[in-house]
């Protein structure tokens, strides 16, 4: 024998190490880290956002209403889609699964795909008066068949847009003027601005 | 800081100023090594013992090893398992209200019907369902303001032990078999048509609409009777009045036209008649201004109070004198003596009735009987006093500390004193009235007679639970009810009166019904329902329409025609529509009503009212002259603050709710003297066994200072068998002692014989888990201090106030809004109704007996009760003391991870997902306000009771520190509306959850940046100090010194020139 | 060369035990004067003079320390003057940002941690360690006897003119010359 039964146990331990490593690194590539980007889980209905806000353009704001009013975007309720829908389009099995539904009164109980935990408080109110297009954080929906989750979501991406470094310039138009620090964040960044 | 710290054996002892218990008081509670050490320790209870109650299992803990294999089990699967997150659905409606917008909270107006008294109340709905009750600006009786029972009542409708569905049973039994509403109403309406005789039997109804109903639903009987029992209702009251006024109500009384109060045991700041009005009228009187100290002397009101327990208004009382139970009708008669027949003085004085009535209560033998220090001149003095103030003072008297054979005289003898001192018509009034006259056990007496010769068919119970509040076998009401042939009982727990139904029906809680409420003649409160009924549950009043019908009884038109009662309250409204003569149709009148919640009628009774005719003929009531029974140990039954009658015994909240006295939680214990104790050889958490006439119970002992060496009391309500798994066996059932005389029930003045049992029972109490370490953290001044010096006391105490020190540092230029707020202890009456709006608002979860002995409650909020003088005649101060906000936090600089900070407008912030449970920031908190999750304790929310949370603030889990965040998710709703509308915040549009609830306005919080505020008018007062200056830790939370009516300017300066430099 | 067991063998060196500390430094200075190129000493203790004797140079591993504590140090205070200050300022008990007094725990921390793990991993450097090559094949050696080897060159030389050339028996000769009571060689396979 070339090596000796310790120089065996030497190349052994390194070779082992190196393929745990390899593993780990392999696993973290593969698995991605609990952001749920790209999540595009199936819906019961198969709403195309491609069709009515890309070819129609529809206005995010018609059926989302809520996301001008309140903290919730919210899905929306069936009466939205049944305000087109009870006339548009009735041969569509999908649509008369929507009528039937909405006859019996009971909802559509779509996947949540945007979801951040429950220590985190996000507005949507406020972001959508201060000018952020709903694309800047969920992507181009009017492109998208089947919705998935287009950004990671953390807490450094939000930041990012907050301290002005990946912020839409309209964004920047309408916060400049009233900003208390001109050299700081164009938005909130203390704790309990989202932690409460 | 500690001046007995020991270091000087010579010097002689000097007691602290301010103590919390009578303990501290003695120099060898200080020399006791063991109390050294146990001060020294940051906090009171050693982990050590924790270790057997984490070993067991119990629903808020894991058990050790149960722990290690979950955390285990989990790290296993977070490995082997994939990354995402499970698949959750997002649901939206199928068709959306138009008003409701999830996320975004709506208001209904309402009435709370948690006592009876009927405040106008605002429920805070989110999505459906509603997660706070605020008072209604609009009513008139609270103006904004709620009391800890209404702010816990929201719990009530979420309790899972609530009843869920209608059934039937045997009487004795205390479960049956559910059916459907449909067969109750079948078989109940065929046996009401079968019967004559029916009585009702409620508690007060104060709703004008349901009183009506019940009413003409017994019109349709051959015989048919309402009967009230309501053991909290001061029937005597009304009586009194009949007897001297010849009108059975129960005045109208205004506190804020009185500059003098003498009360008789009345404890109207605490749960007397309406709490939250009379507090909020009290409070006006006793408003300061630094700039004008003069005006004080006009304006300060001043509180005299004799009481057999110690009670709130009594720990609020410029001048307290205990009593024994049953003393407050002889000192009244004293003084009524002192004042007609001594001094001659009023126009009862040439009143031969009167005088040959009040013959022999002549003061020196009251005083001396009693032992009332300052003896006859003191009642000469307070004769005097009342004369001057007349027409601007106030007699009150009664209560059910005060209930006994001679109830009935001490309110003839209150009314004979206001009609001496022209009173009547000014500060109490009877044109302004309840909605309703008082009840007293008389009508339930005649009830219980009735069933017992047979002479009943049918007895229907609602919101009344006679077999928890009463003697049971002394009254006889459960031979009784067993005699009559149907008894059906509307009620939202299977109570104990319930056991010895036939039928249990289920009620709705009254923020699912449909009522009104009238708080005086004239004022008219809405009560609409806030969430769709939870369970298959139906309201009372319902119940009685369908029955008319189903028993086609002969009743008005208006009861067989009414679809529902919502049907039935729309018609009685349109009366109240006719008789104003509304120029507005009917919808529209009541689309307005439901908005604003209340309507007053032009001619109400806050209108000025004139004196009314003193009868004196009432005086033959009064009781001759005898002299009193030797000093015995005496015992008074009294309502706390937090159960009342225990009707609501399954609160948690409220159980955990510590007494504002004693801040003991989830018992009730017997209060004795300082002296009594001393007397009797015992200490506190000694379990005694009290014996009055042929019952005996054992309950623990808690030292109270300020009792009567003669006098015990203890609170009724706790001990109840079935309510819940909260309430069920929590404390003691001291309703078995209550005295059954006839038409009487007596409370007050029971003798008793106590004997040592060696037992020991920790009692719950929060109030000594932290120590200031004798630091300077609260402080208290005369009038005439004040008036001389504003700044009295705070300039005086060299380390209550800061000077400026040299920093090391510059501070941080706070740019925008700077929050604040100010805490005035003048006002602050120590009620704790900011306790429980906290609790509701931020989603505080309760911990159990268990945990606040180990010192782990997790209130916010909590008000600190400090007494001063000596332990028989002590004073109060209450402290709310809660996260102040430091601009220089000493928690800030210990998190290793920066889960507290400070934010740019100057909150101390609280990151809960940043915290790792180091806890270092609550050893360093020097006022101990961080609360720390030792267990899940949100796991102890089971079922419905997860509706209650409020979806605004996170839900903590275990390992998490928290502490008041001065409702920040409340202040980003303000920025959010004021950024839509452009503007600024507006001082009113921001309360923080304690500050909206507080009767007297002693919260207040507001933006310090901005001068304008009334929080900056606050700092800028003289009398404004803050917790703990010399700590330089400057609080955002800053105090103002109390004022007491008292004259002790000289003593004060005298004792500060003797003490020299205070530690 | 065949070794005692039969296999091919290479020679790696001579060396010669000597009896006393002293001996071992006279004889070392004359190995230095000699100029070979690879030679070392080995003794159970740290002997005074053999430095100089061995004609080694001053260790360079204080002004390693030096630059890593200061790197650390600097690292450290940047790091939280960067965090705190800089990129997200978050008012801490009402200190000023750039707070320094709060700073010197983790800046002397990481001083000591650099120059600390620095020193060590230098020291392991300059030493060739870890040398999975190089054994002890005289389990003596550190233990009680101090000697002298001096090694032949694995490799080409790179400045074959500058030393003096190594053959077997004349640096066993020399050494012997010198004073070492005992001579061996020492082979490449033994060293492990």
């Amino acid at each position: 024998m070339l090596t000796s039964r310790s120089s065996q146990l030497k190349y052994g331990i390194i070779f082992g190490a190196l393929v745990v490593v390899l593993a780990i690194v392999g696993l973290m590539a593969v698995f991605p880290t609990a952001t749920n980007q790209g999540y595009a889980p199936e819906q019961p209905i198969p709403f195309s956002h491609r069709l009515h806000a890309g070819q129609y353009k529809m206005a995010c704001l018609y059926c989302h209403s809520n996301a001008e009013r309140s903290m919730h975007a919210t899905v929306p309720s069936l009466n939205i889609c049944m305000n087109c829908h009870s006339i548009v389009k009735g041969d569509s099995p999908y649509i008369q699964k929507m009528k039937k539904a909405f006859a019996e009164g009971k909802p559509i109980e779509w996947v949540r795909i945007h979801e951040l935990p429950d220590f985190v408080y996000f507005p949507h109110k406020r972001h959508v008066a201060k000018g952020v297009a709903c694309q800047t954080c969920h992507g181009p929906v009017q492109e998208m068949d089947r919705v998935y989750q287009y950004a990671p979501l953390t807490m450094g991406w939000c930041m990012e847009c907050h301290r002005g470094e990946t912020t839409p310039r309209n964004v920047l138009q309408n916060v400049y003027p009233q900003m208390k620090n001109p050299q700081g964040p164009v938005a909130p960044v203390n704790c309990n601005t989202c932690h409460y | 800081m500690n001046k007995n710290s020991g270091k000087d054996e010579t010097s002689t002892f000097v007691p602290p100023r301010h103590w919390l218990g009578p303990e501290e008081l003695e120099a060898s509670y200080w020399a006791d090594p063991q109390v050294a050490e146990k001060r020294s320790q940051e906090f009171y209870e050693k982990p050590v013992e924790l270790i057997d109650a984490i070993d067991k299992t119990d629903t808020q803990g894991l058990a050790r090893r149960e722990f290690l294999t979950i955390m285990g089990a989990s790290m296993a699967m977070a490995t082997l398992s994939c990354a995402r997150r499970p698949v959750h659905k997002i649901i939206p409606h199928v068709v959306r209200p138009e008003e409701v917008v999830p996320g975004v909270s709506s208001y209904y107006a309402s009435t709370c019907k948690e006592c009876s008294v009927g405040c106008g109340i605002l429920t805070k709905n989110r999505e459906g369902r509603p997660i706070k009750l605020e008072g209604n600006s609009e009513h008139p009786a609270n103006r904004g303001a709620l009391c800890a029972q209404g702010q816990a009542s929201l719990l009530n409708l979420y309790d899972p032990d609530r009843l869920q569905a209608p059934y039937s049973k045997s009487k004795g039994q205390l479960s049956g078999t559910e059916i459907s509403w449909e067969t109750a109403d079948a078989q109940i309406a065929q046996k009401l048509k079968a019967s004559g005789r029916v009585r009702v039997l409620t508690g007060t109804v104060n709703s004008p609409s349901t009183q009506r109903l019940i009413n003409e639903f017994l019109g349709g009987f051959k015989d048919g009777k309402h009967v009230v029992y309501d053991p909290l209702s001061l029937g005597e009251i009304s009586d009194a009045q009949e007897a001297s006024y010849g009108t059975n109500v129960t005045p109208k009384y205004y506190f804020d036209k009185a500059e003098f109060v003498v009360s008789f045991g009345a404890d109207f700041l605490g749960n007397w008649l309406s709490p939250v009005e009379h507090s909020r009228d009290w409070g006006q009187g006793r408003r300061l201004d630094s700039k004008n100290p003069a005006n004080a002397a006009l304006r300060f009101s001043k509180l005299v109070v004799f009481e057999s327990i110690f009670s709130v208004t009594g720990a609020n009382a410029d001048e307290r004198y205990p009593v024994r139970p049953g003393d407050e009708y002889r000192l009244a008669m004293a003084l009524a003596y002192e004042l007609i027949v001594s001094k001659k003085l009023s126009r009862f004085a040439s009143d031969s009735a009167v005088i040959a009535a009040l013959q022999g209560y002549k003061p020196e033998v009251i005083a001396a009987e009693i032992g009332i220090e300052g003896g006859a001149e003191k009642i000469r003095a307070l004769a005097e006093q009342l004369w001057r103030s007349r027409g601007k003072g106030l007699v009150v008297g009664g209560g059910i500390s005060t209930r006994n054979s001679s109830a009935h005289a001490l309110q003839v003898v209150v009314n004979l004193l206001n009609s001496a001192l022209e009173n009547e018509g000014v500060t109490v009034a009877g044109a302004g009235v309840f909605a309703q006259p008082g009840s007293t056990y008389a009508g339930l007496a005649a009830l219980i007679e009735e069933m017992r010769a047979g002479r009943v068919d049918a007895l229907i119970v609602h919101r009344t639970n006679p077999a928890f509040t009463t003697p049971r076998t002394a009254t006889g009401l459960e031979e009784a009810m067993k005699k009559v042939s149907l008894v059906v009982s509307v009620a939202d727990h299977a109570d104990e009166t319930s056991r010895f139904a036939d039928y249990v029906l289920a009620d709705h809680h009254y923020l699912e019904n449909w009522g009104d409420g009238s708080a005086w003649h004239g004022v008219y409160s809405l009560q609409q329902p806030a969430i769709a009924p939870l369970y298959s549950t139906r309201a009372f009043e319902d119940t009685l329409i369908a029955w008319a019908k189903g028993a086609q009884l002969k009743v008005s038109s208006r009861l067989s025609g009414a679809a529902d009662w919502h049907a039935y309250l729309m018609d009685c409204w349109n009366e109240i529509h006719q008789s104003e003569h509304i120029p507005s149709g009917f919808q529209q009148f009541w689309e307005t009503c439901l908005r604003d919640g209340v309507y007053t009628a032009k001619a109400n009774s806050s209108t000025k009212a004139s004196a009314r005719a003193f009868r004196s003929a009432s005086v033959s009531a009064l009781t001759k002259f005898a002299p009193a029974a030797e000093n015995e140990m005496r015992l008074a039954l009294y309502e706390s603050i937090a159960l009342g009658d225990g009707t609501s015994a399954n609160n948690p909240w409220l159980q955990e709710f510590p007494d504002p006295i004693s801040s003991i939680t989830w018992d009730n214990y017997l209060n004795i003297g300082v002296a009594a104790a001393k007397r009797l050889g015992l200490a506190e958490n000694d379990v005694v066994e009290i014996q009055s006439a042929d019952v005996a119970l054992q309950l623990p002992v808690h030292i109270q200072p300020g009792m009567h060496p003669a006098s015990a009391s203890v609170a009724i309500g706790y001990g109840r068998r079935s309510v819940g798994k909260v309430g069920n066996l929590a404390g003691v059932d001291v309703f078995p002692l209550v005295k059954a005389q006839g038409n009487e029930l007596v409370y007050a003045g029971l003798p008793m014989a106590l004997t040592k049992t060696g037992k020991f029972y920790k009692l719950a109490a929060t109030q000594y888990h932290t120590a200031s370490e004798n630091r300077p953290i609260i402080n208290d001044i005369s009038l005439a201090q004040f008036i001389k010096n504003p700044g009295a006391v705070n300039e005086t105490e060299p380390e209550l106030k800061l000077k400026e020190i040299p920093t090391i540092f510059p501070r941080h230029d706070y740019k925008g809004y700077r929050w604040g707020m100010s805490i005035d202890l003048t006002q602050c009456f120590g009620c704790g109704a900011c306790v429980i709006a906290c609790q509701a608002e931020n989603n505080i979860p309760v911990v159990g007996r268990e945990q606040v002995r180990n010192s782990r409650q997790m209130h916010w909020i909590r008000i600190d009760r400090y007494f001063s003088g000596t332990p028989e005649k002590p004073e109060v101060v209450f402290q709310p003391m809660l996260c102040q906000h430091c601009e220089n936090a000493p928690c800030e600089t210990v998190c290793p991870v920066l889960a507290t900070v400070h934010d740019d407008e100057g909150l101390n912030v609280q990151v809960y997902n940043r915290c790792v449970g180091t806890r270092y920031c609550q050893n360093n908190c020097p006022y101990k306000v961080r609360r720390f999750n030792f267990f899940d304790h949100w796991k102890s929310y089971e079922g419905s009771m997860n509706l209650a949370w409020n979806p605004d603030v996170t839900v903590r889990s275990r390992g998490i520190m928290e502490k008041c965040t001065f409702c920040v998710q409340r202040i980003r709703d303000a920025k959010d509306q004021a950024k839509d509308a452009g503007t600024l915040v507006e001082e009113s549009s921001l309360k923080t959850a304690c500050q909206q609830t507080c009767p007297t306005d002693a919260i207040v919080f507001g933006d310090i940046n901005n001068p304008a505020t009334k929080v900056s008018h606050r700092n800028d007062e003289q009398r404004t100090f803050r917790a703990l200056e010399v700590l330089n830790t400057r609080p955002a939370v800053s105090y103002m010194t109390k004022v007491r009516n008292v004259e002790r300017a000289e003593t004060q300066e005298a004792n500060e020139a003797k003490e020299g430099a205070h530690s | 060369m065949i070794g005692p067991q039969g296999n091919k063998k290479s020679l790696g060196g001579i060396i010669g035990y000597f009896d006393t500390p002293d001996e071992l430094v006279t004889a070392m200075k004359d190995v230095r004067d000699a100029r070979y190129e690879r030679f070392d000493a080995f003794t159970p203790f740290p002997v005074h003079g053999l430095d100089a004797a061995q004609g080694l140079r001053r260790s360079p591993i204080p002004y390693i320390t030096f630059i890593a504590g200061l790197t650390g140090g600097s690292l450290g205070f940047l790091l939280q003057y960067w965090t705190s200050a800089v990129d997200w300022p978050l008012i801490v008990a009402g200190k000023p940002f750039n707070s320094w007094p709060a700073f010197i725990p983790v800046t002397f921390e990481l001083t000591i941690l650099f120059a600390g793990l620095a020193t060590a991993g230098a020291m392991l450097a300059f030493n060739g360690l870890p040398n999975h090559r190089r054994k002890a094949f005289d389990p003596g050696l550190t233990r009680d006897k101090f000697a002298i080897v001096i090694e032949s060159p694995e490799v080409e030389s790179k400045a074959p003119g500058r030393f003096k050339r190594f053959e077997e028996s004349e640096v066993a000769d020399f050494l012997r010359k010198l004073g070492a009571k005992d001579v061996a060689p020492v082979y490449h396979e033994a060293w492990f």
